[in-house]
């Protein structure tokens, strides 16, 4: 099996997350209830994976850092949990509807939204973003790249922008969490919501949310913490009273390991490989007659995905015959991101995305490319 | 001897205060809290009584205060 669809879940993942994972789960214990050493060896390993990612991402309060199951659930987290009746908010017009869905759910709760317009491409322009502020604007919250056409948003500036407008400003880091580095300082980034299962090679199960000091936040559920048991009331303390119920103490060990992986690795050298692939990936999509690329064609203005479409045929026509007749696994569809297509222009017939992941050779772009070139040419 | 337990606001504070013990050669154990005493995330860091003040002095300059010392 030719694995690209890592945008998706990255796979395989280091050997050392696999046996992360397996020894939590053997080592048993949850985390923060009790004092057992298999309780006491769980918390440990949250607080492992608290600390590698808070020296990924340049984050000085550790205990700001919850972890959650996914992204979709720290966007919510967010969202829900900062957003009062009449607050406005800004988005780029490549959100996913992990975004877009909470969004329209808290419009009955007297939150409104305004959509960006993006370039076909994906390019932002913050002069346009500027029109959008309202008076009501309190938060800005963007993807850092699109996980439709891979375009990488300038959130230095953005943050930058939304510091001069006084406004939160929350990244949705789910396709750039330990692909391109993220400094939550140095980008003005208030909050930052991420996956552990894509870029940062750890296990499904896995996300979590980093909210500033300072910042007021109400729990999305409420419940267990394994602190302050006699309370009936939600603590208000962090990380654990952000995080009632149990939380997945392997997958989370599987993602310290992930972490750790990229920490040693060098996020630098990882992307510098993603790129010469996406050169290699680029120009050899660009020369079979009968595809569009969809978003920047620079290598270094996206992150380690193309979608593409078919002159002759649909993109699911194309995803199928790779998967049963070639082995090669992509992903067709809309996915989860219409407003991304339709800024692309490709809402209607969606596309195809090819996205790679770090264990990804020259051979095996080259394989891709070489059975898409008969499919199309046989035609 | 006697001892005392430091109790602090979650079990992150808690275990964040066990990394900077461990870089020292005080003696200390990370144990459960008295039911009866309701504050703090139910552990607590047990210390010698006469190492109080030197180890909330290093905690602090650690950022890791206790919100709270109890006399066992």
């Amino acid at each position: 099996m030719l694995y690209f669809d890592n945008a998706a879940t990255t796979w395989p993942k280091p050997e050392e997350v696999y046996r992360a994972h397996d020894q939590a789960l053997r080592q048993g214990g949850n985390a923060g209830r009790g004092v057992h050493q298999a309780s006491l060896a769980a918390s440990r390993t949250l607080f492992r994976t608290r600390d590698s990612l808070a020296r990924l991402f340049k984050i000085k309060e550790r205990d700001r850092i919850i972890f959650t199951q996914n992204v979709t659930e720290s966007l919510n987290l967010a969202l829900q949990g900062i957003l009062n009746p009449g607050d406005h908010v800004l988005v780029s017009s490549l959100e996913h509807n992990a975004v877009i869905r909470p969004l329209e759910y808290l419009k009955s709760r007297g939150v409104s939204y305004s959509v960006v317009p993006c370039s076909p491409e994906g390019e932002l322009d913050l002069q346009v973003c500027e029109q959008y502020i309202k008076p009501k604007t309190k938060l800005m919250c963007f993807t850092h790249a699109s996980n439709v056409l891979g375009t990488i948003l300038p959130v230095r500036e953005l943050g930058r922008f939304a510091r001069k407008h006084e406004l939160l400003f929350m990244v949705d880091a789910a396709q750039s969490a330990g692909v391109i580095p993220i400094d939550v300082e140095e980008m003005n980034i208030d909050l930052l919501a991420f996956t552990g299962h894509k870029g940062l090679l750890g296990p499904p199960g896995t996300g979590g949310l980093f909210v500033r000091e300072g910042i007021v936040l109400r729990p999305l559920i409420y419940g267990g913490t394994g602190t302050h048991s006699a309370s009936l009331s939600q603590p208000e303390l962090w990380p654990e009273g952000l995080e009632s119920g149990t939380r997945n103490v392997p997958g989370l060990a599987g993602l310290n390991a992930g972490v750790e992986y990229i920490l040693a690795r060098g996020i630098a050298s990882l992307r510098r490989h993603e790129l010469e692939l996406m050169d290699l990936l680029l120009s050899g999509l660009e020369s079979i007659p009968g595809i569009r690329i969809l978003g920047p064609r620079e290598p270094e203005k996206r992150v380690g995905l193309v979608s593409c479409v078919f002159s002759c045929h649909s993109a699911d026509k194309i995803a199928s015959l790779l998967d049963r007749k070639y082995g090669i696994i992509t992903r067709a569809g809309l996915h989860c991101a219409p407003l991304a297509h339709k800024t692309a222009g490709t809402d209607k017939q969606g596309a195809l995305r090819i996205s790679l992941g770090i264990y990804h050779t020259e051979e095996d772009i080259k394989s891709l490319l070489a059975v898409l070139e008969e499919l199309l040419r046989g035609e | 001897m006697k001892d005392v337990i430091l109790i602090f606001s979650s079990v992150h504070h808690t275990l964040g205060a066990e990394e900077q013990l461990m870089k020292t050669t005080w003696h200390f154990l990370v144990v459960p809290v008295p039911p009866h005493i309701n504050e703090g995330c139910g552990l607590g860091i047990q210390i010698e009584e006469n190492e109080v003040a030197a180890v909330l002095q290093y905690l602090e300059e650690k950022g890791f205060s206790p919100v709270k010392v109890v006399n066992l």
